[in-house]
């Protein structure tokens, strides 16, 4: 089924910083289908974990305005009121973080957490919902459930961890589970039993899932489609094999040619991208990539650039297309 | 695209800087000079003796007499004089204490952290009861032993002073060390080894100039707790505390009495506070980010 | 361990003094009497010796005879005032630690906003300024001026809540006594709420759809009191054993006033009762805080061991 299940039309999340207006991001759009697992790379900055979070207003109102839309079932997130919005998350929508060391509560065991969001939501009794955790945890692949289910944060190592905050987003059977970077603080071989486990779990709930990272390795072995991010603005958004294959946006081609390739000759140098990522306050109005670009010409300090259709399946948001 | 521009200001100008820009602490500032100026000046400020009773101007009250504008204790010594005094004994009791203090806890300390050991062990124990329990009740029993007035006092609240310095000194030696066996090891040319020297310097004085002054005020309360109670100087020594101990009996009527020593007490203690406070957040190092 | 420490301070600091509660300032007194006061209350004895006596007894509760009225017995002197010390430490604890959390957490909540600046303000002026003078303020005040309570006395006032407690004398010097501590328990609360609110597991509690209440609730509240006890440990025993001003300035016949006027009287027996108990006091009430934190902090419970 390639039904869409969640879509993001032109969402600006700003802030107001002492030295002016910041859009961490600028007018974003896509859309999430069914079953499907959507990749969001980018480096710190460009604005991958606050768009990912303003999808369910986490970031207070105060700090941070947000303007656009976000179609879920229907209604436009951003809209709800606050209490409503309280019922689609962790429920409809759940999300995990990158460190789950920090993530977690420390003084409360992780039946009591991962019941908590079962019990708030489904208002079931302490019994029902323990015997949900117990299975969510024997899902997520930890031994010996009926003892691990009274211990705290603090006694499982990091790749357990980070499972238990898997069975914490799984609890409610979400419709979409929204990862923010969660392998980045883990080893590899750990890294990979995760991403294995994810991708089960989806097949098994009927659940799409946006997994947000800066490792193009992940995302190869992980995704079906994939947007790249920079300062604020998507720019670059395809099916993952062709992005690989093919990358359009300079970005992109600098960010793949920048990897070291298994391949290469050993004498080859590795080449970053020369420059560093704009500052974003009170940004003009012109291609966010303009001065680290090796393409640029005088139109890209034009007004802003519009997503274009080459490929299908394939976007990019740059003049030179 | 333009790289914002840094200023390079050493250590103590940014704290100069951020200690001028914080308004609290200017106030505490003037508040505290204004003591000192009223200690030091206190022969040529105070109209009258602050010990010779006068049995004919007993108990008056403020504006009662022109010559007495805050009226007269209860032997007839004018009030505002023995405020003004005052002054200058909180300060004079405050001073020698943290002088002690620092003349005991600085070696101390200093030893304690550099040289480890039994000494080390045998100092951080004492540190740990000392500073746990309830030092107030502690120096009251020292002046027991040793009986009332003022060398006792000063005596016996040094002695539970001198161990907040040692403790601060201790743990600034004891950091200090790790540096400098690490610059030692990564054999950094000697040059730079004393400019480091000149920025580590002022950053391990500050703890201690910060307990100090947050030191005084702790002192004048105490010294001044402690004659409220009867216990610390004798008469007739102009103690603020002592005036208000007194105070209590003649409240009623004679309102003046407490009044004036108990704004008096206050606003040193706000002073200094202020003032500490606004050293501390000067001197903070998590504070020197420059924007 | 401590206590033991504590004792044996103050017993040799009371014997090392050069001179006694017998000596010329009181009065001289013949060298034969001298002798046999000093005999009757075993003062000739070599200094260890005394120890053991007085440490013996005093484990009996017999701590000897107060020295300024051989009447009675220091125990019987100092057994109503113990209670009374402890209730006002209580009381003033009661009402200290639970404004002081709740405008701790309101100014928390709002972080930034006028109410924290304000709450703010005020509780560094009330951590300034000495009790006594409180105390005196507020006598001038609601008792010289407008006589609405009683000015001293703990208890005597006759108009009580529950029989004897919660007596209208008891307002002035709790509100005296608590201002300090209700100020910095304020601060500390403050601290330890904003610092918690910025954890990544409380953002985790909000994701999973929580509401505002369980959140402060289960993840932050809970959080923040460890770091708060630790810090505030320290004042629950130091509440109770250090209300000698308060004590003083309202006539309350409290531990801390024979503490005051033994030492003024340099009265042996009672200066070492009074003191030992309150250090007694002290130290049974610093071990329940340090219990307490053990229990509520899990990782320091269970330890760290890590299953894989």
């Amino acid at each position: 089924m390639s039904e869409t299940v969640l879509e993001v039309n032109n969402l600006t999340a700003s802030f107001q910083t002492l030295d002016g207006e910041v859009k961490a991001v600028n007018g974003i759009s896509y859309e999430l289908k069914y079953g499907e697992i959507l990749g969001i790379v980018g480096e710190s900055g460009s604005g991958k974990s606050v768009g990912v979070m303003s999808l369910t207003r986490l970031i207070p109102p105060k700090e941070c305005t947000l303007s656009g839309e976000v179609i879920f079932q229907g209604e436009n997130l951003l809209n709800l009121h606050s209490s409503d919005i309280l019922r689609v998350r962790g429920d409809k929508i759940s999300m995990i973080f990158q460190d789950p060391m920090t993530s977690l509560n420390p003084v409360l065991t992780i039946g009591e957490q991962i019941s908590e969001t079962i019990i708030h939501h489904k208002k079931v009794s302490e019994s029902e919902a323990r015997k949900n955790t117990l299975e969510l945890l024997h899902l997520v692949g930890i031994p010996d459930v009926q003892q691990r289910i009274k211990k705290y944060p603090h006694q499982f190592s990091g790749g357990m961890r980070q499972r238990v905050m898997i069975a914490m987003g799984l609890a409610c059977k979400p419709a979409i589970l929204i990862a923010d970077e969660p392998t980045t603080a883990l080893d590899v071989t750990i890294q990979a039993q995760i991403i294995d486990l994810i991708k089960k779990i989806k097949d098994d709930i009927g659940m799409s899932v946006i997994w947000i990272t800066h490792d193009l390795g992940i995302i190869a072995g992980l995704a079906q489609r994939v947007l790249v991010m920079y300062a604020g603005k998507i720019v670059e958004e395809a099916p993952v094999e062709e992005l690989y294959a093919k990358p359009l946006h300079p970005y992109t081609q600098g960010l793949l040619n920048s990897l070291p390739r298994l391949d290469g000759s050993k004498h080859e140098e590795l080449s970053p991208i020369e420059g560093l990522p704009p500052n974003l306050i009170d940004y003009p109005q012109k291609c966010p990539f303009f001065d680290r670009c090796g393409k640029r010409k005088e139109i890209c300090s034009d007004p802003p650039v519009l997503k274009k259709t080459i490929y299908p399946e394939h976007l990019v948001s740059c003049h030179l297309y | 695209m333009s790289v914002p521009l840094q200023v390079h200001r050493t250590f103590l100008e940014d704290a100069f800087r951020r200690f001028a820009q914080n308004r609290l602490a200017l106030i505490g500032l003037v508040l505290v000079l204004l003591i000192i100026f009223f200690a030091v000046f206190a022969h040529f400020l105070a109209p009258f003796s602050y010990e010779k009773a006068r049995f004919d101007r007993v108990l008056l009250m403020p504006f009662q007499h022109p010559e007495h504008p805050l009226g007269t204790d209860e032997v007839g010594r004018d009030y505002l004089s023995r405020l003004i005094y005052g002054a200058r004994t909180s300060l004079i009791v405050s001073l020698s204490v943290q002088g002690i203090s620092l003349l005991i806890g600085l070696p101390v300390g200093a030893i304690a952290g550099y040289f480890g050991g039994k000494f080390d062990y045998v100092i951080c124990r004492v540190i740990d009861i000392m500073t746990a329990f309830p030092a107030l009740l502690f120096t009251i029993l020292i002046i027991s032993v040793l009986g009332g007035g003022l060398g006792t006092i000063v005596i016996a609240l040094s002695l539970t002073s001198w161990i907040i310095i040692a403790r601060i000194t201790r743990a600034q030696v004891l950091s200090l060390r790790e540096l400098e066996y690490c610059i030692a090891a990564r054999s950094i040319g000697a040059s730079e080894w004393r400019i480091l020297m000149r920025h580590l310097l002022p950053n391990a004085m500050s703890p201690i100039l910060i307990a100090v002054s947050f030191g005084i005020p702790a002192v004048i309360f105490a010294e001044a707790g402690l004659s409220f109670l009867g216990l610390g100087v004798n008469d007739p020594i102009a103690s603020w505390g002592k005036m208000v101990g007194v105070s209590n009996a003649y409240i009623r009527v004679y309102w003046h009495l407490a009044l004036f020593p108990t704004l008096a007490i206050a606003i040193t203690m706000l002073g200094f506070s202020f003032l500490g406070d606004g050293l501390r957040d000067a001197l903070d190092p998590k504070q020197k980010i420059q924007k | 361990m401590i206590l033991f420490a504590v004792s044996v301070i103050v017993f040799s600091l009371m014997h090392s003094v050069p001179g006694g509660p017998f000596d010329e300032r009181k009065g001289r007194l013949p060298a034969a009497a001298k002798a046999n006061i000093l005999k009757k209350y075993g003062l000739d004895q070599p200094v260890w010796k005394q120890y053991m006596n007085y440490m013996s007894h005093a484990l009996r509760f017999d701590f000897g005879i107060p020295y300024q009225r051989p009447h009675t017995t220091v125990a019987k002197l100092i057994g109503k005032s113990w209670l009374i010390t402890v209730q006002v430490g209580l009381t003033t604890i009661f009402f200290a630690f639970s404004i002081g959390i709740i405008l701790g957490i309101y100014a928390a909540y709002h972080q930034n906003t006028w109410i924290d600046n304000f709450v703010t303000f005020i509780s560094s002026l009330g951590v300034t300024v000495p009790n006594f003078v409180v105390a005196m303020w507020l006598i001038l005040i609601f008792a010289v001026h407008y006589n609405w309570v009683p000015m001293g006395g703990w208890g005597s006032s006759g108009q009580c809540l529950f029989g004897k407690y919660f007596c209208t004398d008891w307002i002035l010097p709790v509100v005296a006594y608590a201002i300090a501590p209700m100020s910095l328990v304020a601060r500390y609360t403050r601290a330890s709420v904003v610092e918690v609110m910025g954890e990544e597991y409380v953002r985790t509690a909000r994701a999973k759809g929580l509401n505002e209440s369980k959140v402060m609730r289960r993840h932050v509240f809970r959080n923040a009191q460890i770091p708060m006890i630790t810090a505030l440990g320290t004042e629950i025993p130091n509440l109770i054993t250090g209300s000698i001003f308060i004590e003083s300035t309202f006539r309350i016949n409290g531990l801390g006033k024979y503490f005051v006027t033994s030492t003024l009287n340099r009265d042996y027996p009672m200066i070492m009762a009074t003191f030992l108990l309150v250090a007694l006091l002290w130290g049974i009430i610093y071990l329940l805080t340090d219990i307490a934190y053990t229990l509520i902090d899990p990782r320091i419970r269970l330890g760290g061991s890590s299953i894989n």
